[in-house]
């Protein structure tokens, strides 16, 4: 064999065993996962000796796997309710405190963890202090009956502050919450800035401040989540009136024009009869009484013409127009007093949004 | 009787019964001109005048339907080429359906007669036509027009005419109780057209009205 194709041989095997030796990291969570439920079954099956290497495995800094925070917490939780068992309590108490440490709202089921379990968790709790807040849960609040619900959790007795700081420039944060805290706590806002307004839509911080009555210690943390408004569909109003749609209220000479036309059909209609209807072999037909009639059409449309050509006021059209006037004004007000009920329902949409803090 | 009445009563629909029916009386004097041609005599146009008295009674039901009759009576003098009086004599039935405010269907029928020392003729012509109502600004003025067709006149001794209409204009004037109407009429009937029997008749009519509501509210 040749020197080249021995030195291929040896990169290709060498890139396969180092792509073999490599934990995929798609697996990695899987594996701690799965180290975790064998623990947790062995544990269930009080196989302590066998799920104490595994739970010691996952919180080892030298784990190669990645571990979630809330992996680790189970953990650390797990591990510490082994060790009450085996008779390790101070490293129990330990374990429990980092677990605390990492997850405030970390809490031991009375269903499921003993006495002596419970007992060695309230002592670790006094030796850390921390505060959390849960993310936002996805909320539809009528403000007017709903309210908007946070959780935050102190490990022990604390004074605690909790701010909403909305995220736009200038604005200041306004506290939903003073005073002491242990363990979990819910917080209802009824969606309104402390000057009795609707908060308003954007991007808000949730700032939970604790300062702890135990030790000397401080911490906060802060989720963040998306203030938005229901947008109510409202009506339009009626539009005024165009000048064409109302009746005229005063009389004048382009009416006063078609009385003459009306005179003209009259005497036309009389002519046309005596003229275009008789019989031409006859003759006759009684000309000078349609002539008559004629100009008795004529004086008619004239008077009307007369009539309507001084200027007045028309009663009737005035009055008609009065009460299509008030029909609109109480449709538009009806439409208006929808509309502001529409407004003040003030539907608040609550959601989480990106970034965490400390 | 009253328990024919209370029975019509009974069945009829409360609107009818309700709504009061408008009766007016009416009163006519008409200046009338009769022409006639008889081409198969050869005489020449006939021409006669005279005045002719009416009288009528009109009744409104319900806010639609009129119903009318009418009669009129006469003398017509002879004039050129006419040699004897006619005495005229018409009765009529009408009836009138308003479809708009200004706008009227009617349907009727009139029978008249011409009488000379010599002879009778009795016409008898149902009618269906038209008229319209203009109301000029003055209150109680407005102008009149009607246009009917007889489409089955009959003349005794004659066959029916080929043409038969009747056309009118006139203006009213209503104030109260009282309506005054002129109007001009023109009657024209040709018989036998391009025959040897050829006959053309036109009666031309002036009519002063008046009429009286004499029961129910003004329209």
């Amino acid at each position: 064999m040749k020197p080249r194709a021995v030195a291929a041989a040896l990169v290709a095997l060498l890139t396969l065993a180092a792509w073999l030796a490599a934990p995929p990291r798609a697996a990695a969570q899987d594996s701690s996962a799965v180290t975790l439920q064998r623990a947790r079954g062995y544990y269930n099956d009080l196989d302590l000796e066998r799920a104490l290497p595994l739970l010691r495995q996952v919180v080892s800094p030298q784990w190669p796997y990645d571990v979630t925070p809330g992996q680790r917490v189970e953990a650390y939780k797990y591990l510490a309710a082994a060790l009450v068992l085996v008779g390790e309590r101070d490293s129990a108490v330990t374990y429990f405190a980092a677990a605390l440490a990492r997850d405030p709202f970390t809490d031991l089921d009375p269903q499921e963890f003993t006495p002596a379990q419970r007992l060695a968790f309230a002592a670790a709790r006094p030796r850390v202090f921390a505060v959390a807040a849960r993310p936002v849960a996805d909320a539809r609040a009528d403000v007017r009956s709903d309210r908007i619900h946070f959780v935050v959790a102190t490990t022990h007795r604390a004074a605690l502050q909790v701010l909403l700081h909305p995220m736009e420039e200038g604005a200041t944060a306004f506290p939903i919450f003073r005073g002491d805290n242990e363990g979990e706590r819910e917080i209802a806002w009824d969606g309104l800035t402390p000057d009795g307004r609707l908060a308003a839509t954007g991007r808000y911080a949730l700032l939970v401040v604790g300062a702890s009555r135990l030790l000397d210690r401080t911490d906060s943390a802060r989720v963040y989540f998306l203030v938005a408004r229901e947008a109510p569909t409202l009506e339009d109003t009626l539009p005024d009136f165009p000048r064409s749609a109302l009746l005229p209220e005063r009389a004048g000479s382009s009416r006063a024009t078609r009385e003459l036309a009306k005179g003209i059909i009259i005497a036309g209609g009389a002519l046309l009869v005596s003229s275009a209807v008789v019989n031409r072999e006859l003759g006759g037909g009684g000309r000078g009484g349609a002539s008559v009639v004629a100009g008795l059409g004529v004086l008619a449309g004239a008077a009307g013409f007369l009539t309507l050509s001084r200027r007045h006021d028309i009663p009737e059209n005035i009055q008609a127009n009065l009460q299509r006037q008030a029909e609109r004004r109480a449709a538009n007000q009806a439409i208006r007093q929808r509309n502001a009920d529409r407004l003040a329902q003030a539907v608040l949409i609550v959601s989480p949004a990106a970034g965490v803090g400390p | 009787m009253r328990a024919a009445l209370g029975l019509v009563l009974f069945l009829a629909p409360a609107a009818a019964v309700a709504q009061a029916p408008r009766v007016v009386v009416s009163g006519s004097l008409a200046t009338a001109e009769h022409r006639v041609e008889d081409r198969s005599v050869g005489g020449g146009v006939e021409i006669s005048a005279g005045t002719l008295f009416g009288a009528g009674v009109r009744v409104s039901v319900g806010s639609r339907w009129t119903i009318a009759a009418s009669g009129r009576s006469g003398v017509l003098h002879p004039g050129r080429g006419a040699t004897l009086p006619r005495d005229v004599a018409e009765l009529g039935v009408d009836g009138a359906f308003m479809m708009r405010q200004w706008f009227d269907v009617i349907a009727g029928v009139r029978v008249r007669s011409y009488t000379t020392m010599l002879a009778r003729q009795r016409w008898t012509a149902p009618h269906l036509g038209a008229a319209a109502r203009i109301p000029f600004a003055v209150p109680g003025l407005r102008g009149l027009l009607d246009v009917t067709v007889h489409p089955f006149a009959g003349v005794n001794g004659l066959a029916r005419p080929e043409v038969a209409i009747s056309t009118g204009a006139g203006v009213a004037y209503a104030r109260g109780r009282l309506d005054v109407q002129l109007g001009y009429a023109l009657e024209r009937y040709d018989f036998a057209r391009g025959t040897v029997a050829e006959r053309f008749e036109q009666l031309s009519v002036l009519t002063l009205q008046v009429q009286v509501r004499a029961r129910g509210r003004a329209p």
